[in-house]
């Protein structure tokens, strides 16, 4: 399956790096513009994107009048924004925008948003393949080497999670309230139980690495 | 109490009172006057009615030829005169004739006076049952004779006197006090148009005025009330206005602010959580350093533009117009090498009174900023004439309706292109508040594609 592609249009050259290079490691492929009219002319030859991330103050042409364009090529779009006022907040969601994100953000937050809506849009894929591991999301079932490993709920779903997130560590507290939809602090144990079971079940130790004072991570 | 009642009440008192004191007044002089009118005439009108009797007596004795006068005789004779109100008694005050309801011991009683000095006869009051008499006395051949003159008319006139006097008075006070409250009326209406003014200016409608025309103090109250609402109108505009900018300001601040804490924050929280090939954590780390140094360049001018703002005084001194596009050359020099961009000075000894140092960073501001609108091999003239100074670009302009914006802070006319060069945005505001400092004007003549020309013009 082909990666999925994330249009990202800002003009801050360093945030747009910053976007990409978490994008690339979690397994997006990313295509960068600083202006607004270049991106529009762009999108003319190649509009084959899956997701857009727009900043709305841009030179060349505003992030609202670039989101008609990406709107005609049936793009989903994210605003990214340092305007953090209603009315505009209102114009890009009326104007049928998937979400809108005022800087500053949090780089997870805007993956877990950009997972909604592809998830919606039915972009993101069924199966992830992953080391020598195929997750299944519609069947629910891991195969390692071909051959199906039996994993509780909550283990394919906290899988699931870090799979989507390859390379990037999750806090315990984000784990539970991804997995588990609980919010409190208190339970982090579950997780560490949890990723326990599968790094013995799919002999993930060295793969799933516990980064110290942030959480989990999975790597490819 | 309203003002109105109590100028009224306190007028209307000093009327009554001062009509009072004049109708007492004339009541008592107008009723002595009266009264020795009366008496005056009750004097006479006796004395010329005793006079008659006394005449009829000395015919009476002509006639006769007789010397002695008896009572019987008095009795004839005043009988014969029919005169009213008079009586006569002989020496033993025996009663001859009486016409009055008194006796002999009322008239003896009472306190004579001789009406002049050298008249024999003389007069009294006498008052009887609320009825005034003139009691006039003469003696004829050893008899008394006491002739009543009635004079209670006089004291009924008084009273008429007295009652006008007192209706007068009050009719007076009433009619005072109606036409004051008239007037007053008129002469404190601006008083409430003032009030109504200030009401309104006190609810926030700075741009009320009050139309007064008039030249009393009253007047003089109003215009100096709309030179007031004038005054505050303008303190609370200019407020307002340096409040706004100050909001545009933080908003532009925090904008500034968000951008690099975003990039900051964002690599740092990559490089704790993303597994990051080498190449990526070295470019991650560099970004970091570049936007603390963003940070750090934002901070640094933000600290000259407040301290510009506070300063109290700076040094102004006659420097050469050498010394300055000297230092301002050397300043701009690397900048200048590395887009191959010449600086050509005109200047023939002009001496500028400045403060040599914040105005060489003017010039090397505005060289900064042609030298990055220019395009290299072209070159920025610098020149001094008689009142101002020029900096002249050849690079791309600045559209018009940007140009004023360009001395705001952080405004800049091609943001990448600004923050690629390192820009914060806060060149020309700096620019600005230093010649704002001067007394110098900064006038911007350019065309797209042509250039710009910057004139920096002394007041």
């Amino acid at each position: 399956m082909a990666n999925i592609k994330v249009l990202i249009v800002e003009d801050e050259i360093s945030i747009a790096k910053m976007v990409a290079m978490n994008l690339k490691v979690a397994g997006y492929d990313t295509t960068m513009f600083h202006d607004g009219g270049e991106a529009a002319k762009a999108l003319e030859q190649e509009h084959g994107y899956d997701i857009a991330i727009l900043d709305v103050m841009l030179p060349g042409m505003d992030g609202f009048a670039l989101f008609e364009v990406v709107k005609s090529y049936d793009i989903p779009a994210i605003f990214l924004t340092a305007k953090d006022d209603i009315a505009s907040k209102i114009q890009g969601l009326k104007d049928g925008a998937e979400d809108y994100i005022v800087k500053p953000f949090e780089m997870l937050e805007l993956m877990v948003r950009m997972e909604k809506v592809l998830e919606r849009t039915k972009k993101l894929g069924d199966v992830i393949r992953i080391l020598d591991m195929e997750i299944n999301f519609s069947e629910h079932t891991v195969r390692k080497n071909g051959e199906e490993i039996p994993l509780k709920p909550m283990e394919f779903e906290l899988l699931g999670v870090l799979a989507r997130n390859k390379n990037i560590a999750i806090s315990r507290e984000e784990l539970l309230r991804r997995v588990w939809s609980v919010d409190y602090v208190g339970e982090t144990r579950t997780v560490d139980v949890h990723i326990g079971q599968l790094r013995k079940k799919l002999a993930l130790t060295d793969h799933i690495k516990t980064v110290s004072k942030i959480g989990y991570r999975l790597e490819d | 109490m309203r003002l109105k009642s109590k100028i009224i009440l306190i007028c209307g008192i000093h009327v009554l009172t001062a009509s009072l004191i004049c109708s007492v007044a004339v009541y008592i002089l107008v009723g002595k006057s009266f009264r020795e009118a009366a008496v005056s005439q009750g004097f006479q009108h006796a004395s010329s009615s005793v006079r008659s009797i006394r005449d009829e007596l000395l015919t009476l004795q002509t006639k006769q030829k007789k010397t002695y006068v008896n009572s019987n005789v008095m009795e004839y004779i005043f009988k014969k005169s029919g005169q009213e109100l008079i009586a006569c008694f002989d020496s033993e005050e025996e009663e001859i004739y009486n016409d009055t309801v008194f006796g002999i011991e009322t008239f003896s009683r009472l306190d004579y006076k001789g009406f002049d000095e050298f008249s024999v006869s003389e007069c009294a009051h006498l008052v009887w049952e609320k009825q005034h008499y003139v009691v006039y006395r003469d003696y004829m051949d050893g008899y008394s004779v006491y002739k009543l003159e009635d004079i209670t008319y006089v004291w009924e006139r008084m009273r008429l006197l007295g009652a006008g006097l007192l209706l007068l008075t009050l009719g007076i006070s009433i009619a005072v006090s109606l036409v004051l409250s008239a007037v007053l009326g008129r002469v404190l209406q601006p008083l409430q148009e003032l009030n109504a003014g200030a009401k309104q200016i006190a609810c926030g409608r700075y741009d009320e005025r009050i139309a007064i025309e008039r030249k009393d103090e009253i007047g003089e109250l109003g215009r100096n009330f709309n030179r007031m609402a004038e005054a505050v109108e303008h303190q609370i505009s200019s407020l307002e206005e340096s409040e706004s900018r100050k909001t545009l300001f933080m908003g532009n601040l925090t904008h500034e602010l968000k951008t690099p804490l975003t990039a900051i924050s964002g690599y740092a929280k990559t490089l704790l959580t993303v597994k990051l090939p080498e190449e990526d954590r070295e470019e991650a780390l560099s970004y970091i350093y570049g936007e603390s140094c963003r940070l750090e360049r934002l901070s640094k001018k933000m600290m000259e533009l407040l301290l510009l703002e506070q300063a109290e005084e700076i040094r102004l001194l006659d420097v050469s117009a050498r010394v300055l596009f000297h230092d301002a050359e050397e300043a701009c020099r690397k900048g200048m090498e590395e887009k191959e961009v010449r600086l050509v000075c005109r200047e023939d000894g002009e001496c500028f009174y400045v403060d040599a140092d914040l105005f060489t960073e003017v010039l090397i501001n505005l060289i900064d900023n042609a030298v990055k609108a220019s395009s290299p091999g072209s070159e920025i003239i610098l020149s001094a004439e008689e009142n101002q100074v020029v900096v002249q670009d050849f690079g791309m302009g600045i559209p018009n309706d940007e140009q004023e914006k360009i001395l705001e802070p952080f405004y800049m006319v091609d943001k990448s292109r600004s923050r690629k060069s390192g820009g914060a945005g806060l060149g020309l505001a700096i620019t600005a508040a230093i010649l704002e400092r001067h007394n110098c004007r900064l006038q911007i003549e350019s065309v797209v594609g042509e250039g710009t020309r910057m004139i920096l013009q002394f007041v």
